[in-house]
């Protein structure tokens, strides 16, 4: 019936035997469950706010490594034509030095084959004048004696 | 059935009457509180209970992973979490004994409740039956231990005692006096003060195991009574058996289903209400 017995005391027993025991193996383990996987969860979200950032960096050094290879193709392609420039100048200049060398050299050659020439002539003619002359004299004029006559002949000639 | 009386007042008092060690002749204890009795059949289911309760645990803890998680543990994880929560609430910290003993009297007493569901002449019917084989006239057994003081006092008492070591730690042994002394009246009424403050603290595991108690008391009475339709238009033969039964029956499923909600709803409030005690006792007075 209603009343208060020494079954109190075995409940009593029971319950603290039953509360510890939930403790160590209920309580205890499913907290430390549910921290595990909320440590898991922080981390997972931090691991992937960090790839963000790190692949955020990633784009930007690659596209700032692009547009410096971009800037040294440019300066690789105009150093390229300036020099193309610079040999051709450089070319066209030479031949155009060696061609008037050449053909002063070519018109030095004719002024002296024509002075040459015009000498040769002089000579001839002078010889023949002098040779004209003794004909006409009929004797032989002493060239030495004479030389610096016809010098001035030939001279005049000129 | 072991009645063989036939009156309903026996019939009740059948159903009230525990399979006890060290009771009177009229298998009572010797008075309202007697210690040298032990109600065997009350210990035996509570042992029950709390054995399947301690199975259980076993059983979640031998598949909890962190990773991915069964639908067992997803329920029992909310259940722990919805007690930290509360725990927490109160305590504004963690406190893991706390939760324990809240998890243990909720998982315990549902348990100890759900046996009243069971029908009231089942249990005692079949035991009877086998006491008859070995020569036993009246077997007694009584399947709910929440519907006896001594189960919902010990939770209590339990809580008691913790709750008064809290306030001894919260304020030490001068502010325990102190509160007793100048609570709530101030320090001029101070017999005034012990008297409410003591009625204040122990209202609070009476409290606690009497409305356990009285719901569980309740209900069964309810069941027994149900019952009885039935039984007194057999006991002399009579054709209201065709009125009866099927009333009986009714009665007995609505009532089982409005019990399965109190059965939960005790074992909740006996859980929360702890929680909230030992709260409050952590709290320094400054009053």
């Amino acid at each position: 019936m209603v009343a208060i017995t020494g079954t109190l005391f075995v409940q009593i027993l029971v319950f603290l035997a039953l509360v510890f025991f939930i403790k160590k193996v209920l309580w205890g383990p499913i907290n430390q469950t549910i921290d595990e996987r909320r440590k898991k969860i922080s981390e997972g979200l931090a691991a992937a706010e960090r790839g963000r950032m790190e692949l955020d960096e990633a784009v930007k050094k690659a596209e700032a490594r692009m547009a410096e290879a971009q800037e040294e193709s440019r300066e690789l392609l105009a150093n390229a034509q300036r020099q193309a420039n610079d040999t051709l100048d450089k070319a066209r200049a030479d031949a155009r030095v060696e061609g008037e060398r050449i053909v002063n050299a070519a018109r030095e050659e004719i002024d002296q084959a024509v002075a040459s020439a015009k000498e040769d002539l002089r000579r001839e003619v002078g010889e023949l004048a002098v040779a004209g002359a003794e004909r006409i004299l009929k004797r032989e004029i002493d060239a030495k004696a004479h030389n610096d006559i016809i010098d001035d002949i030939v001279a005049e000639i000129r | 059935m072991a009645n063989s009386g036939g009156g309903s007042a026996e019939y009740i008092t059948h159903h009230l009457t525990d399979w006890c060690a060290g009771c009177t002749a009229d298998h009572k204890p010797g008075g309202l509180v007697d210690f040298s009795v032990f109600t065997l059949d009350l210990i035996i289911v509570g042992l029950v209970c709390a054995a399947i309760v301690a199975l259980f645990s076993l059983f979640v803890r031998k598949r909890l992973t962190a990773e991915e998680p069964g639908a067992l543990q997803a329920v029992v994880e909310a259940g722990v979490e919805y007690v930290s929560d509360q725990v927490g609430q109160v305590f504004h910290k963690r406190n893991d004994f706390v939760g324990a003993l809240a998890v243990a009297i909720f998982l315990w007493v549902s348990l100890m409740n759900l046996a009243d569901i069971i029908p009231v002449d089942l249990v005692p019917g079949v035991l009877g039956g086998i006491g008859h084989l070995f020569g036993a006239d009246h077997v007694f057994f009584r399947i709910v231990p929440t519907a006896a003081l001594d189960t919902p006092f010990a939770m209590a008492l339990v809580v008691f005692v913790v709750m008064v070591y809290y306030q001894f730690r919260a304020n030490g042994p001068g502010g325990y006096a102190k509160r007793f002394l100048t609570h709530p009246y101030g320090k001029w009424a101070a017999p005034a003060n012990i008297l409410t403050t003591f009625i204040d603290d122990v209202s609070k595991p009476v409290s606690l195991a009497l409305r356990l108690f009285g719901n569980m008391f309740a209900g069964e009475l309810i069941f027994a009574l149900l019952a009885m339709l039935t039984l007194s238009a057999l006991a002399p033969p009579s054709g209201m058996v065709a009125v009866w039964a099927p009333l009986h029956f009714l009665g007995g499923f609505i009532w089982s289903v409005f019990h399965l909600l109190i059965v939960f709803l005790q074992a909740f409030i006996f859980a929360v209400l702890s929680i909230v005690y030992l709260g409050m006792a952590t709290q320094t007075d400054d009053h």
